[in-house]
């Protein structure tokens, strides 16, 4: 028994020795890496290239470039380098060299000062701003804050005040059991509203911008490069711009249809109520948007050379959805706020209202979206977005149809068609044939 | 008479001869059912998916049926030149004819513009079939899927021409046809797989040997889209969807020099190879 237990244990110690070396940390090399936030159209998006990985950026676009050192290492278990940001993060001195696909200078870039805005309740910055207008709107966001802070202290002090003459009059009332004149009980104060988005303090980096086409970066320090700061940059523009759909269908919400290319048809079957969100659309190159957004991951974009992808942009705004029918508009439907609310009772099912700050079931709630509510009875319409002035939005014109029911049997009747035309064809010149041999040999 | 008067009535006497022997070759009947078939299948699987759905987004609906019309019909035809070359030339009938005032070009030529013009008749049944088609269940005909059937006629011409060289170069009728067939088969396997590995949704635990096998696929697939006649007509239809007219008469220009270059080989193996057995 005693030797079984001292076997049980090597093993374990063995066990635990070869996990705890299975699980060693990967190995870590100070590299020069760019920092990258790349403008991806609709927000600024964040990832890295190390050693060997190439740049791609959208063209025409301002981007962010950090030129930094830090110690970056492999991590298998989600197939991307890392850096180790929070331990090591040196800013490299000097100016990025732009060189064109022959090599030569054609830009030298001094670090600029930057900042982000983010919009209220957004994780990723949708804004940036650089030079003397990243300090002026900082200050704005910091005196706003400040003006913020200084109307939540005046509010509470007006709060207690408040609270503090409410309830004398109510200690007086139950004296005196007099009622006061509702003239006379006081208003209570208004909660301050905070600011809605959030500057970063600017800090220093290269912002690029540049037309379509292969470059190089390098940083150059004094003149010179400086060492193992070569990459190669790709700059790409869209294919195609345009406008994206969004469409919930009433029935399934949450299983939005999307429609991003105008070649596309929205075919319906029977009546249909739909809401539809409009953005904008583009379409870039899968391959070089999926290295731009993710130069960090090396399986980003593999393969995908030659494949398009639309991507949407910003939500329409000041927009409305017109829908015609024999060129004439049939409805004229502007962006209204829903809600969507749960059925009583145990079984499935909801129902999408308007929405209602004042009802008590959606007090102190959100809309579920905001959306364009089209409905549709059956026939064939087009689709489109006009902007404030009346002018219909490039890219906006869909068509839409309502399918007929099937008729199987008639369709596969017509396929058979040419094949009783080439029997009848092939039957009556053999025919023929055989009465001429017949003729011939009389 | 000059030399090239002699050769054009050369070559619209055997178009002629072929033609007819076209029009009463039961496969031709056969080919354009099977089509229609294939592309009502097409269509009926849309319908049912928008009645199920009762809400969809569908680029095209009449282009993937006619794209699969018109694979098949070029398929069937370019077959026809692969087999009839070599069978002729495996029979004789090719030696016999060359002692006649045929040449390689006017053969070559004329197999070529039989081929073409019975093409061209299947695209106006093709047209006519789609549009009932497209009456009998609404589903929209646009103006690019008139330029796709126009954009077909260039593929076919390029199938027609590749089933042509084919042929030239084989001595067997049944060589050029199982040459032909593999290479068919061949550019639809890379295509299909490269569609598919380029749908699957990428992740950290996506096997690493699909990510090389899609990136392998890929640069066979840049490479084969030069060679392969279905891939003129798949960057035509591309230009048309993207709708930039620059793009789409480059590519009908890329769709005639590899067509013309496909029958100047066939020229040349022809005369390389002789006529006869």
């Amino acid at each position: 028994m005693k030797q079984l237990s001292v076997i049980v244990m090597v093993l374990v110690v063995l066990v635990g020795g070869l996990g705890v070396s299975l699980a060693a940390a990967p190995e870590r090399e100070e590299q020069f890496v760019y920092g990258i936030s790349a403008w991806d159209g609709k927000e600024y998006s964040s990832t890295f290239s190390p050693k060997g990985v190439d740049l791609y950026l959208l063209a025409g676009e301002n981007h962010v470039l950090n030129a930094v050192k830090t110690d970056v290492y492999f991590w298998d278990i989600t197939q991307e380098w890392m850096g180790n940001w929070m331990e090591k993060r040196v800013e490299v001195e000097g100016d990025l060299e732009i060189l064109d696909a022959s090599g030569k200078a054609i830009q030298t870039l001094a670090p600029t000062a930057y900042a982000y805005r983010f919009q209220a309740g957004g994780y990723t910055p949708t804004e940036m701003l650089k030079g003397a207008d990243a300090q002026k709107a900082y200050e704005q966001y910091k005196s706003e804050l400040e003006r913020y802070y200084n109307a939540v202290n005046a509010y509470r002090d007006a709060r207690i005040e408040y609270e503090q003459t409410l309830n004398a009059m109510v200690e007086e009332v139950q004296k005196t059991g007099k009622p006061y004149p509702e003239s006379k009980i006081p208003q209570p104060p208004v909660e301050p509203t905070a600011p809605t988005g959030f500057v970063t303090q600017p800090e220093e980096a290269f912002i690029l911008n540049l037309p379509a086409g292969s470059y190089q970066v390098r940083m150059v320090a004094n003149g010179q490069p400086v060492p193992d700061t070569e990459r190669r940059l790709t700059v790409f523009a869209p294919r195609r711009h345009g406008v994206g759909y969004e469409i919930l269908p009433e029935s399934k919400w949450t299983r939005p249809v999307m429609s991003d290319d105008r070649s596309e048809m929205l075919y319906l079957h029977g009546k249909r109520t739909m809401y539809l969100k409009a953005f904008t659309a583009t379409e870039y190159s899968a391959h070089s948007f999926q290295r731009m957004t993710q130069a960090h991951k090396p399986l980003a974009g593999a393969g995908l050379e030659g494949v398009w992808q639309w991507q949407h942009g910003q939500e329409l705004s000041g927009v409305t959805v017109e829908l015609l029918q024999d060129g004439e508009v049939v409805q004229s439907v502007s962006p209204a706020p829903y809600y969507v609310q749960q059925t009583p009772g145990y079984a499935l099912g909801y129902e999408i209202v308007a929405y209602d700050a004042t009802n008590p079931a959606m007090a102190s709630r959100n809309p579920s979206f905001t959306a364009f509510k089209v409905v549709l009875e059956p026939g064939s319409y087009v689709l489109r977005v006009v902007d404030d002035s009346g002018k219909v939005v490039p890219g906006s014109i869909r068509e839409i149809r309502t399918v007929k029911q099937q008729n199987g049997p008639m369709l596969y009747l017509l396929a058979a068609l040419p094949l009783l035309v080439g029997f009848v064809l092939v039957g009556s010149r053999r025919l023929k044939g055989r009465s001429r041999s017949k003729t011939e040999a009389a | 008479m000059s030399a090239l008067p002699n050769r054009l009535h050369t070559i619209a006497t055997i178009t002629r001869r072929e033609l007819r022997s076209n029009l009463y070759s039961l496969g031709l009947y056969l080919a354009v059912s099977l089509a229609f078939a294939v592309a009502i299948v097409t269509v009926s699987s849309y319908v049912s998916s928008v009645e199920q759905n009762g809400l969809m987004s569908i680029g095209n609906p009449l282009s993937e049926p006619l794209r699969y019309a018109v694979f098949l019909a070029a398929a069937y035809l370019a077959l026809c030149s692969a087999m009839s070359i070599s069978r002729e030339r495996d029979q004789g009938t090719l030696e016999v004819l060359f002692y006649g005032p045929v040449d390689s070009v006017s053969y070559v030529m004329a197999k070529f513009s039989e081929q073409m013009i019975t093409f061209a008749g299947i695209i106006v049944v093709y047209l006519a079939f789609f549009a009932i088609v497209a009456a009998m269940t609404n589903l929209g005909v646009g103006w690019t899927f008139f330029a796709q059937a126009l954009m077909s006629v260039l593929l076919g011409s390029s199938i027609i021409g590749f089933g042509i060289l084919l042929s030239s170069i084989a001595r067997k009728a049944r060589t050029s046809v199982i040459l032909f067939l593999s290479l068919v088969v061949l550019f639809f396997a890379v295509d299909l797989a490269v569609g598919i590995l380029a749908g699957v949704q990428w992740s950290e635990h996506t096997a690493s040997p699909l990510v090389f096998a899609r990136t392998v696929l890929t640069h066979v697939r840049t490479a084969t889209s030069w060679i392969s006649p279905f891939d003129y007509l798949e960057r035509g239809v591309t230009a048309i969807v993207v709708g930039n007219a620059g793009m789409f008469i480059r590519r009908m220009v890329e769709a005639l020099l590899y067509t013309g270059a496909l029958l100047w080989a066939s020229v040349i193996a022809f005369d390389r190879k002789g006529v006869r057995r």
